[in-house]
């Protein structure tokens, strides 16, 4: 119940220093006056108490004299006198005279009653003719209690001054530091809290001119609001600015015919633009990303050859590219070329451009360069080409062969019945060929009526001549052309088995060339094999 | 009991006094003596007894009697001031308070030595001082004051 009490008090007393300074002030007032109040009780007290015995003291004085007298004369009645007369300070509860035989006088103060047990003054009564001899006594009981109430109601007079002058100095404390001090800041708080910086509001309430601690305090934040302002001015230009060639720079990423991305270290993408995210199939924006796993990119590509790549442009700090396939996409290639990023080693910067079109036209290209126009066939540079291939691969048991072709007799139909039916036979040929070979035997026009085949996987020579027959036997036959002609003519063949890799194509060629010459000369429309190990 | 007749003869009896104090000095070159009634129980006094009478402070003689003290006028200061070393104005002032009470009384006055010894010669419990060349059969020298 207390703390729910207290805790909003507190918290107020947190919050507001008007009340916090009135407590203290009031608190220390409090403090102060008991303090006083308690040092004036006790001091006063004690010196009054003191006082009234030293009148007690001096009251005792002026009638020792004649209570000596009446001692020394042994005199009661003087003695009862002297002790009615003392009796009538009120601060004497009893008060005895005796010489020295007997007490001559004792009186109490009529209606006084002994409270608490008191110290009796005991007064040497001298003789009045000064030899120094004690004749008597005067006793006298101080009545205590009449004492310390005149001590303590002169105690709390002087008190009750006190507490009214400490009062009044807190009262008037607080009204000149709530006048003076905490309104005026709290007035400025408020004002604060209501000030619009970009509006060019400032301080009003408080007369800057005064020329004290908070109108001080008024002219600095005025001052401060002033500069701001001009700051916010300033900062909001920029601002533009910076926005204006942001938007620029966003439209060159986001339009780019090209891909722009940062990647990690570990090949997450961070950053990347409409046109890699439509060519990737990655998210468009950050809407879609949202809630989705981050993008690996040597995942995506599934190539080993990226982290590689990443690794060696981090290390060199250099920057490299290669080229990758779209996966998904079939013929589409991507070049990608890394930078690395100044003053951050764990990202780099990319740059993906889409190279399928020229990747095409380049083998088309190839591929033309290395095919007969008439036959479609492999051109003598095409052969070049892929011969070293096979020739790499040969070894025994799994021997190659290059058989040479020439047609016998081509020339007399060319002459005859014109290129065209010259080269409608050349078409026919090489279809022929192709049919008596497997699917990955190579077929080759050298050009004019010369044909190549290249034999793979050979288990002996003997293979490779049977071949040879069948095609000589093959070519042998009428060829049944268009417009119902038909053309007979021969073949030539020369071959040269190989299986071992040592030897060079050109080497190969030459010996094929020799046993096609060879059985040219025999008689044409044969085969021969060059020899195992024949120079020529 | 004898009774002081009033202040008014107590002044005179001091301005006599004063007056013969010339002739007293002149007349009298012997030391004063206490004297008494022969046959009373006063025979030898010391000089604090004779204090103690004439101050008050004892009243009766060891027998028990009621002791009356003289003071006799032309010897009285120099009485004093041989007893006490006081001056009548003290002595006067001293008795002036236990007159309040009435219950001590101070010393029957005479004017000349002849009346004291005719007292003292009278009452057998009263003492007086008279100079020593005064004295004669009708009374006892209880003490000797030096002077």
């Amino acid at each position: 119940m207390t703390n729910k009490l207290l805790h909003p008090l507190k918290e107020r007393l947190n919050r507001s220093l008007v009340l916090r300074t009135t407590l203290l002030i009031v608190a220390t007032g409090v403090a102060v006056g008991l303090l006083a109040v308690w040092a004036v009780l006790t001091i006063t007290g004690q010196r009054e108490t003191e006082r009234l015995y030293l009148r007690l003291d001096a009251l005792v004085r002026t009638v020792e004299r004649t209570a000596s007298i009446a001692a020394y004369t042994h005199d009661a009645r003087l003695a009862r006198e002297v002790a009615s007369g003392l009796l009538a300070n009120r601060t004497i509860a009893r008060i005895s005279i005796s010489d020295d035989e007997r007490e001559l006088v004792r009186l109490d103060q009529p209606g006084h009653r002994e409270l608490m047990p008191a110290k009796a003054l005991r007064h040497p009564l001298y003789s009045p003719f000064g030899d120094g001899e004690v004749i008597g006594q005067l006793e006298l009981v101080p009545a205590v209690e009449i004492i310390s109430a005149t001590a303590r109601e002169s105690s709390w007079f002087v008190a009750l001054v006190l507490i009214v002058v400490v009062s009044a100095i807190t009262l008037v404390l607080i009204w000149a530091i709530t006048r003076h001090v905490t309104q005026p800041i709290k007035a400025l708080l408020d004002e604060l809290q209501l000030i619009d910086v970009e509006f060019g509001d400032s301080l009003l309430s408080i007369d800057e001119r005064r020329g004290d601690e908070i109108s001080r305090l008024a002219w600095n934040v005025n001052n401060l609001i002033a500069r701001m302002r001009g700051t916010l001015r300033a900062e909001r230009d920029l601002r533009a600015q910076h926005q204006a060639a942001g938007q620029k720079w966003r439209l060159i990423f986001e339009n780019a015919e090209t891909g722009i991305f940062t990647l990690s270290r570990e090949g997450v993408l961070h950053d990347w633009n409409p046109w890699l995210a439509l060519t990737l199939g990655l998210p468009v924006n950050e809407a879609q990303a949202r809630g989705k796993p981050p993008v690996n990119l040597a995942r995506l590509l599934d190539d080993d050859r990226l982290p590689a790549l990443v690794e060696r442009v981090i290390s060199d700090f250099q920057p490299a590219g290669a080229e990758f396939a779209i996966p998904g996409k079939r013929n589409r290639w991507l070049q990608i070329v890394l930078t690395p990023l100044e003053g951050d080693s764990n990202l780099v910067q990319g740059i993906a451009n889409d190279i399928s079109e020229s990747k095409h036209a380049l083998a088309r290209a190839h591929r033309i360069a290395e095919q007969d126009a008439l036959t479609g066939l492999l051109n003598r540079r095409g052969f070049e080409r892929v011969g070293d291939d096979y020739l790499r691969a040969c070894r025994p048991r799994q021997a190659i062969a290059v058989m040479l072709i020439d047609l016998d007799g081509f020339k007399q139909v060319n002459d005859t019945f014109g290129h065209d039916v010259g080269d409608q036979l050349l078409i026919a040929v090489a279809r022929l060929l192709e049919d008596h070979v497997r699917q990955s035997d190579v077929v080759v026009r050298l050009g004019g009526d010369e044909f190549l085949v290249l034999l793979h996987d050979l288990a002996s020579p003997e293979a490779a001549a049977k071949v040879a027959g069948k095609i000589v036997d093959a070519i042998a036959r009428p060829f049944d052309l268009s417009g119902s002609m038909v053309a007979r003519i021969g073949a030539s063949v020369g071959v040269a088995y190989c299986d071992n890799a040592l030897q060079d194509m050109d080497d190969l060629f030459r010996r094929a060339d020799e046993a096609m010459y060879e059985a040219k000369n025999s008689g044409k429309s044969c085969f021969r094999v060059a020899g195992k190990n024949d120079p020529g | 009991m004898p009774r002081r007749s009033g202040s008014l003869v107590h002044a005179a009896a001091h301005a006599f006094g004063a007056a013969c104090l010339l002739f007293s000095l002149a007349a009298s070159a012997t030391g004063l003596v206490v004297i008494a009634h022969p046959e009373s129980g006063l025979v030898n006094l010391s000089r604090s007894q004779v204090i103690q009478y004439y101050t008050g402070r004892a009243k009766s003689a060891p027998g028990g009697e009621p002791v009356a003290m003289i003071d006799v006028e032309p010897a009285r200061a120099r009485f004093y001031q041989a007893l006490l070393g006081r001056d009548v104005a003290e002595i006067d002032a001293y008795w002036a308070r236990l007159k309040f009470s009435g219950q001590t009384l101070p010393p029957m006055l005479v004017l000349t030595d002849e009346a004291a010894l005719e007292r003292v010669a009278r009452q057998r419990n009263a003492i007086a001082y008279i100079n020593e060349d005064k004295v004669d059969k009708r009374v006892r020298v209880v003490l000797k004051l030096d002077q």
